[in-house]
């Protein structure tokens, strides 16, 4: 290969990551869990 | 600390640190806030004879919807249902049923009421008071199978939707309750002080265990106790147990035995005693004026019911319970 041809596939390459998207992994719902009734934080305590 | 949180939903109280799950397996502490993992995600979901629960007293012959999710507050070592009350809710299969579902369920099936039961609705707390909420306002019924085994605020608070609950009072000593429930008897005797003043309609169901609980002087106190504290007209239902789970050692309950316990209850006040779990004449309803037999039931099917307007039909004498 030469090295014309190196810097032509080195500009393609660049092009098509500078309009490429990052692929985005298939969000699927998640049913939030119920807040519990009676309970206490002891974040502020000791 | 950190992010630690306090169960304060029975007398476990238990302290939680981020992601640990209480000792009940449905409740857990996410990012310093405490969750429910079982609301809406029944894993039992049956139309059983009310008479199963069992409620003697409470709407005969009628149907019940009757759910459950994994979870017990207590580790009994005779639990009947252990595959599931003592499994994690993530090792159980599970229905998407919330509480709105689960009244529509009740009336197209035509269950006049819906009993929490199975395992202990305790652990199920938020789904069973948010689905008796929405019952009462159509019109459905609420009954509750519990151990009892819960803090009074929030018994108070759920109280006001039940309509009726069945007690286990599994035994009238603290040792029992230790060794062989990992629990503790004082809250149980609370609770049901709760629910009696509270109006809601209640019956005690104590499974008699040859060798651990089957002491008839014990059994004479704690009829005592029911009578004094509760009123003779709370029905006592003996239970016969089966070998089963970690005391599948001992034997069956024989039929002297819970024969001998009735005599005893009754001796001590009570006026309607019951032996369950087995075919026996004191799984029937007597007037306790004329003595005449007011409901023959056969197993879970009621055969006659000689009650109207909640009135013996033979003697007119107004007979204690929730009979439309």
């Amino acid at each position: 290969m030469e090295r014309r041809d190196f810097l032509r596939l080195g500009l393609i390459s660049l092009l098509l990551s500078l309009f490429s998207e990052d692929a985005k992994a298939e969000e699927r719902s998640v049913e939030p869990l119920k807040e519990a009734m009676f309970w206490r934080s002891l974040e502020d305590e000791e | 600390m950190g992010k630690m949180v306090q169960c304060e939903l029975c007398p476990n109280s238990c302290i939680l640190d981020l992601n640990q799950t209480s000792r009940c397996r449905a409740r857990v502490n996410r990012d310093g806030k405490l969750y429910s993992l079982v609301y809406g995600k029944p894993c039992a979901v049956h139309v059983d004879p009310i008479e199963k629960k069992p409620f003697f007293h409470f709407l005969p012959g009628t149907t019940a919807f009757s759910i459950a999710t994994a979870g017990c507050v207590l580790s009994c070592k005779f639990c009947q249902n252990w595959q599931i009350s003592q499994a994690r809710p993530e090792d159980t299969d599970t229905y998407d049923m919330p509480p709105g579902v689960v009244v529509t369920n009740a009336i197209d099936y035509k269950c006049r009421s819906i009993a929490y039961t199975y395992t202990e609705p305790t652990a199920f707390y938020e789904y069973m008071y948010d689905t008796a909420a929405m019952a009462r306002d159509r019109k459905v019924r609420n009954a509750v199978h519990s151990c009892g085994y819960i803090n009074e605020k929030p018994l108070r608070k759920l109280s006001k939707y039940l309509d009726a609950a069945d007690v286990d009072l599994k035994a009238f000593t603290e040792d029992f309750y230790q060794r062989i429930c990992n629990g503790s008897l004082k809250p149980v005797l609370n609770s049901l002080r709760v629910l009696k003043e509270q109006g809601v309609w209640l019956e005690i169901t104590n499974l008699i265990i040859p060798t651990l609980n089957d002491d008839m002087k014990k059994i004479g106190e704690m009829s005592r106790w029911i009578v004094n504290n509760l009123g003779r007209d709370v029905p006592l239902h003996f239970s016969r147990f089966i070998p089963h789970y970690k005391l599948s050692d001992l034997p069956p309950t024989p039929v002297d035995t819970l024969s001998e316990a009735r005599r005893t209850a009754m001796d001590a006040g009570l006026r309607f005693v019951y032996i369950g779990n087995i075919r026996h004449d004191g799984e029937n309803t007597f007037c306790p004026r004329c003595r005449k037999m007011l409901i023959e039931r056969k197993v879970y099917t009621v055969v006659q019911n000689n009650i109207v307007s909640g009135k013996c039909k033979f003697c007119n004498t107004t007979v204690p319970g929730v009979w439309s």
